[in-house]
């Protein structure tokens, strides 16, 4: 649920904050402007818990007796 | 409970609101630019901030080679964005130094200082109008740098170098302990002295020098660019130890042992010696090497006494011959050279004792020889002992070499930090301050 | 090409909300689960010593005043110290619960480097607000690495740090949100 969580509240910060959302004005903000963004940051770190973290975790909850390096 | 509402209620107006000032005023841009040459007598000095400021009168001084003050009374325009300040009395061909200081939103007050020159190229902003050339304090802090790196390049030497493969655990311990508090000390202590360098030239108490602008001295001298480059390549080098104490691996330490021996040239570049007016790739080369050896030689030397001896007896005899045949050759670097640069410096003999440069220098001489006597003590007494599996009370000998190697560093800070004597003027006796 | 201030605040927050997402998780699933991958034990503490390696170089970049310059530094030692110890206990060499009070040090003097850094009151202004929150969050927050060396099973201990890490990353996200000094927002305030 972490990792949702985290999507969701980025999504949120958005929508509730529509302009931190520079990639639409891209040409007014510098390249780390467009690049870099708060809401979208959040969402990146959310995504990158689903995909790097959670799936091992959930497993090994799953299988506690099941050999780390298999 | 009122009041305990009320503070609530400030802490989110504080949160909520859009913020006016936030952090100090900045300084983002000067006309005439920092440390720049301009082709006509500008009629004012113009300075941006990142966020209002309030000024007194005397917010922007210029001032002439003589320290007479050109500037007329400091005004605020653009919503207090910008500070001007007129000036009269600018002569092409002189480089001017100015002194700002404000007071931003927050209370804080920046103050910096910078040079300009009108048709001449100006001068650092260490070397500024006020400025004071390096004094003991600046000398102490470069000899810490000096002894920090030693002591990081000397035991990584002995042990990536001499002593290859397992050694007992304590030892490696205390390897690792040495060296990664040296590459620790060797950031501290050039942050330390990069602040008093710049301390020097903005003259400023301890606590307005906390908000002081250090950018010019960081990105118009070769000492500040030398302290961007040392203190980034040593924050790695301190990353690389910490992950070979973690990991148990010998790769990260050489490459911290490499990347070390290189960020001895910023050592080197940021010297005296390469802005003296006979510098070269040759003389910044030798420099360099001559650094490199000095390191490794007085590290190596503490590394003997302070890891190997009381760590691991058994290797004692190992690790003493086999950083003695490496001494040999250091030794060889270290004279020659030290006698290439003395050559390169000096005009003639009679400079080492007439000029403060060639005084400093006889003193390093007389310290070099007690500390290479020493060395030689070693290699012709105590070698041949340990070879011949004689037992040998060998470790206050070698803290002692260390010591008086130690005191080598130290005189050849001051000396890095003094300036040889100009050709022209080679009787002046006047030391000044390396840019 | 220097980041704006805003941005590297913002990816400082990125990072402090990942390892915010992995310390709860492993509070969440326990130690044992959680430790059972090297990988995943070593990911937070690497992530502190890299990013104690990456401040150096914004550190180098703060020569605008002198504390911002000794500020960076101090936050440089202490994530590259914390972030090593705790990797070699992921990893095992070290094994005792008192090497806590490293990341315990850490934390504090992070604090007191927020505290001193700030030198106006706390209303001030939004960004003196938000120093003496992050600096006291730190400083208080030092309080479980304290705990979990002296009671390492108390699992309050380990929630408590976790969620230092969310509540910082808020922070930092809102450190320098609308500053107009950085120009994110600047000239007016957000539309």
């Amino acid at each position: 649920m972490l990792g949702p969580l985290t999507i969701l509240a980025g999504i949120v910060w958005a929508v509730a904050q529509p302009y931190r959302i520079s990639l639409a004005h891209a040409a007014e903000r510098s390249v780390y402007h467009v690049l870099v963004q708060g809401p979208l940051l959040v969402i990146a770190v959310g995504v990158l818990y689903v995909v790097l973290v959670a799936p091992g975790l959930v497993r090994d909850l799953r299988e506690p007796d099941r050999d780390p390096a298999a | 409970m009122r009041a305990r509402g009320a503070l609530v209620l400030a802490a989110a107006a504080a949160l909520v609101a859009p913020a006016t000032a936030s952090a100090h005023a900045v300084l983002k841009g000067a006309s005439p630019a920092t440390q720049s040459s301009v082709d006509a007598a500008p009629s004012e000095v113009r300075l941006r901030f990142s966020q209002p400021v309030v000024v007194a009168a005397g917010a922007i001084q210029v001032l002439a080679p003589d320290g007479s003050s050109l500037a007329g009374p400091a005004r605020v325009e653009e919503g207090g964005r910008v500070v001007v300040a007129p000036v009269s009395g600018l002569r092409s061909g002189i480089a001017y130094t100015v002194r700002w200081r404000v007071t931003s939103g927050d209370g804080h007050s920046p103050s910096g200082v910078y040079t300009f020159g009108i048709g001449v190229v100006p001068p650092p902003p260490t070397d500024a109008v006020g400025a004071r050339g390096a004094t003991w304090r600046d000398d102490l802090a470069r000899w810490a740098l000096f002894a920090a790196i030693a002591l990081l390049i000397g035991p990584l030497t002995l042990r990536l170098v001499v002593l290859r493969g397992p050694v007992p655990a304590a030892l490696e311990r205390r390897v690792h302990l040495v060296t990664t508090g040296a590459a620790l000390a060797a950031i501290n202590a050039g942050i330390l002295g990069f602040v008093l360098r710049a301390s020097n030239a903005l003259q400023l108490p301890f606590g307005d020098l906390l908000y002081g602008d250090l950018q010019p001295f960081a990105e118009k001298t070769r000492f500040g660019i030398a302290f961007l480059f040392l203190t980034v390549g040593f924050g790695v080098v301190f990353g690389l130890l910490l992950l070979a104490w973690v990991l148990e691996l010998d790769a990260p330490r050489l490459g911290a042992l490499a990347l070390s021996v290189g960020l001895v040239a910023g050592l080197s570049l940021s010297g005296h010696q390469a802005t003296e007016p006979g510098s070269s790739w040759l003389t910044a080369l030798v420099d360099w090497l001559h650094l490199v050896a000095a390191s490794v030689w007085v590290g190596g030397v503490a590394a003997l006494a302070l890891v190997v001896w009381p760590t691991a007896p058994a290797l004692r005899r190992r690790a003493f011959v086999g950083f003695s045949r490496l001494a040999v050759a250091l030794v060889g670097v270290l004279v020659v050279g030290g006698v290439y640069l003395a050559l390169e410096r000096l005009a003639a003999p009679s400079e080492l004792w007439t000029t403060g440069y060639g005084r400093v220098l006889l003193v390093k001489l007389a310290v070099v020889a007690v500390a290479l006597g020493w060395g030689a003590v070693h290699h012709v007494v105590v070698r041949p002992r340990l070879e011949a599996g004689r037992p040998v009370r060998a470790r206050p000998s070698l803290a002692g070499e260390a010591a008086v190697a130690l005191a080598v560093l130290l005189v050849a800070a001051a000396l890095t930090n003094a300036s040889p004597p100009p050709p022209e003027r080679a009787g002046d006796v006047t030391a000044t301050a390396a840019r | 090409m220097i980041p704006p201030p805003e941005v590297a605040h913002w990816l400082a927050g990125a990072v402090a909300l990942f390892v915010g997402l992995l310390l709860l998780s492993e509070v969440i699933v326990g130690d044992d689960i959680f430790r059972k991958r090297v990988w995943r034990a070593s990911l937070w503490p690497s992530l502190a010593l890299a990013g104690g390696t990456l401040l150096w170089v914004v550190t180098a970049f703060s020569t605008f005043s002198t504390i911002h310059l000794l500020a960076h530094a101090l936050w440089a030692e202490a994530a590259m110290i914390a972030g090593a110890v705790q990797l070699a206990l992921a990893r095992g060499k070290l094994t005792s619960p008192r090497w806590s009070l490293v990341a315990a040090a850490a934390l504090f003097f992070s604090g007191v480097a927020f505290l001193v850094h700030e030198s106006n009151p706390w209303l001030y202004s939004r960004s003196a607000f938000l120093h003496h929150v992050i600096g006291w969050t730190l400083v208080v927050a030092a309080l479980f690495p304290l705990g979990r060396a002296l009671q390492p099973r108390r699992a309050v201990w380990s929630a408590g740090f976790a969620l230092t890490f969310v509540v910082l990353a808020v922070l930092l996200f809102a450190d320098r949100d609308v500053a107009p000094i950085f120009g994110r927002f600047g000239e007016g305030g957000p539309p």
